[in-house]
C-alpha cells in the first residue's frame, strides 16, 4: 500500500519482491550486496536487527 | 548494519487465543497449563520464541512453543486447531473484533488499543515486553541525504489524509508511527539490547 501510495504521488515504479524467512533477515541480506543510492529498500520488522 | 530509513508503525502484539477455547485472559493459561493441560504456543520470530519461553519460566509451567513464519501463519494455526495461543501483532484485529479471537494479554509495553482491559505481562511476573514497529531500510553505508529523502516521501504519503496505507496501520497496528534518524538509530540499538537481556534471561 505504502508503494502504490509512493508511485501514485512521486511518479515513481516501484517492483516488490517478497524475501521472506529468518523472521526478516533474508531481506536484510538480499540488501548487502545492493548499491546504497537509495534505489532498493526493504521492509522489515525492528526485531530483526536486535 | 543496514541503514534503518524509518518506522512506519508500531504493533499491537498480544497473546491471542480463539474464544471458543474459553480463555479470558493469560492468567486462564497459565492455570490450565498448572493443571497438567498442554498448552501450544504460536510464535513467529526467534525473540518471540523467547518471550514465550520466559512467560512460562517465569509463572513455573512450560509451553510447548512451535515457531512458524508471520504472523498470518500463526493466525492460521489457531484457526486450525493447531495452537491453543499463538501472538498476534496486529493481524488478530479483525478476528477479535467479530468476536473470533480474544487477547488475552498484552505483550507491548502499555495497553492495547482494540483491548484496553486486557491483563499485562508485567501483570504475570515479566520484566519484558516486545515493542516491535515496521522498519523501512536501505543498504549499509546509504548517505544520509538519500535516506532523508526517502524518509521524508514516506511521511507524505503517511501523513495525507485519506491515505489508504494510513488507514490500513491505524485499524490494524494502533496508527502510523515514524522514528526517524538519530532517534531511530537509538531505538534499533535498544532493541538490540532488549533481546540480549531476553536471550540471558530464557537461559
Amino acid at each position: 500500500m505504502i508503494a502504490a501510495e509512493l508511485e501514485a504521488v512521486n511518479g515513481l515504479t516501484i517492483i516488490p519482491e517478497q524475501a521472506t524467512g529468518k523472521a526478516g533477515f533474508n531481506a536484510v541480506q538480499a540488501l548487502s550486496d545492493e548499491p546504497a543510492d537509495g534505489i532498493v529498500i526493504a521492509m522489515i520488522v525492528t526485531e530483526t536487527l536486535g | 548494519m543496514a541503514s534503518p530509513v524509518t518506522t512506519t508503525a508500531g504493533t499491537e502484539m498480544a497473546v491471542a487465543a480463539l474464544t471458543d477455547k474459553g480463555y479470558t485472559t493469560l492468567g486462564d493459561v497459565i492455570d490450565a497449563a498448572k493443571g497438567g493441560e498442554e498448552i501450544r504456543f504460536g510464535t513467529m520470530s526467534p525473540v518471540l520464541s523467547d518471550l514465550a519461553y520466559v512467560i512460562g519460566k517465569e509463572n513455573g509451567i512450560q509451553f510447548n512453543i512451535v515457531q512458524v513464519r508471520g504472523g498470518r501463519a500463526v493466525m492460521d494455526g489457531l484457526n486450525a486447531g493447531n495452537f491453543d495461543i499463538g501472538f498476534g501483532a496486529g493481524v488478530q484485529a479483525r478476528a477479535v473484533a467479530v468476536g473470533d479471537m480474544v487477547e488475552l494479554a498484552s505483550a507491548k509495553t502499555g495497553p492495547l488499543s482494540g483491548a484496553p482491559d486486557a491483563p499485562q505481562l508485567k501483570d504475570y511476573n515479566m520484566a519484558f515486553t516486545n515493542d516491535t514497529m515496521f522498519l523501512i531500510l536501505g543498504p549499509v553505508r546509504m548517505d544520509d541525504a538519500v535516506r532523508d529523502a526517502l524518509a521524508s516521501a514516506i511521511s507524505d504519503v503517511l501523513t495525507t489524509e485519506g491515505s489508504e496505507a494510513a488507514g490500513f496501520i491505524t485499524k490494524g497496528f494502533g496508527g502510523v508511527k515514524m522514528v526517524q534518524g538519530d532517534a531511530l538509530v537509538e531505538l534499533v540499538a535498544n532493541g538490540d539490547t532488549q533481546a540480549a537481556a531476553l536471550l540471558e534471561a530464557s537461559e
